[in-house]
């Protein structure tokens, strides 16, 4: 019995995924050690007590780093804010389930309920694939559209101030070469861009799951990556154009 | 004997005529009484001067105003958020071996 247990619990923890052979989780949010020591138990006396532990502490882990990201989110100034309400809602409904489900984990006595259970905990969510990923692609795509208009702003004042040189005779080629290409770098980071937040944001663990979701974040982090070369150009050709400009004011 | 007087006469005519021009072509400055009377030359007249084939003076270009470099501020910061925010979402953290 005790060795059909355990075969049956080590066939959980091959389909599963959570408890995979690896050891313990690495990731950069939740602290990398926090469930070495219940994985280190389940290894050596698989059973279902030390598998529901794994799973309290995966779901705590979850749940920690859910805290974080919400922190994150609200402390987020370029953040819109309808953005920042679809993420808070996802988190609320991620840990709002993790919760529930840790409850069940807590009354699960045999495998057939368990295992799903454990499953549940990774593909139900996808906390950090899917979670905290859009969530801060969402916020680069919300960051650099600040820096868009941030961009857009000194662009006038930079055409305002061009306008007054010239009409006082200075030659300002050099301070309009730099502010158009100023302009046709922003407007690429634009393109690149226009409506990435909210399409991720859309994403689901279902869809994940089905194998759409992953490219989809994946196409839009060489996007956001794209766009942010394009802008720091931007901003660098802004440079020049006030540096050309004060140069012409004799500063 | 006749001539030499009506000479003398003529002589002494033009050197009074001659002091006269003299006399009207330098006028003494006005001065305080006690001052320096030191007598300065009145500065003639600028003569007018023909235009010649000389280059045009540069334009005098106007001050410009300084530029608000408080916009670029704003681009760092929203550039410095979005870098940490790629740096994060390229670093979600790992779900436990299933990725």
């Amino acid at each position: 019995m005790i060795r059909s247990v355990r075969v049956a619990l080590a066939a959980v923890a091959l389909t599963t995924g959570i408890i995979a052979g690896s050891g313990a989780p690495v990731g950069a949010w939740s602290e990398a050690a926090m469930c070495t020591a219940q994985w280190t138990a389940f290894a050596a006396k698989p059973s279902i007590s030390t598998a529901r532990t794994v799973g309290h502490c995966e779901i705590d882990r979850r749940l920690i780093d859910l805290s974080s990201l919400s922190t994150a989110a609200a402390d987020d100034a370029t953040l819109t804010s309808a953005d920042r309400s679809t993420i808070s809602h996802t988190i609320s409904r991620s840990r709002s389930g993790l919760k529930s489900l840790d409850s069940k984990l807590a009354h699960d006595s045999t495998i057939s309920t368990l295992g799903p259970d454990l499953d549940a905990i990774t593909n139900d969510y996808r906390v950090y694939v899917l979670v905290i990923r859009q969530s801060w692609q969402a916020g680069a795509a919300d960051g650099e559209l600040a820096a868009v208009k941030a961009l857009g702003t000194a662009d006038g004042k930079l055409g305002a101030a061009i306008d007054v040189a010239k009409a006082a005779g200075y030659d300002t080629s050099a301070a309009e070469t730099a502010r158009a290409a100023l302009e046709a770098d922003t407007s690429s980071a634009a393109a690149l861009i226009h409506g990435l937040a909210s399409k991720v944001l859309a994403l689901t663990p279902a869809q994940y799951d089905a194998g759409t979701a992953g490219p989809i974040m994946d196409d839009a982090g060489q996007s956001l990556a794209s766009a942010y070369d394009s802008l720091v150009a931007a901003r660098a050709q802004a440079q020049s154009a006030v540096d050309a400009l004060q140069a012409l004011a004799g500063h | 004997m006749q001539d030499v007087a009506k000479s003398r006469r003529r002589l002494l005519a033009l050197s009074l005529a001659a002091l006269v021009v003299v006399g009207c072509a330098r006028q003494p400055a006005a001065t305080a009484p006690g001052a320096d009377a030191t007598p300065v030359a009145t500065p003639a007249a600028t003569a007018p001067v023909a235009a010649g084939p000389t280059a045009s003076p540069a334009p005098s270009l106007q001050p410009l105003p300084s530029f608000d470099l408080g916009d670029l501020t704003a681009v760092d910061k929203a550039l410095s958020g979005a870098s940490d925010a790629l740096s994060a979402a390229n670093d979600p953290g790992s779900e436990g071996g299933s990725r």
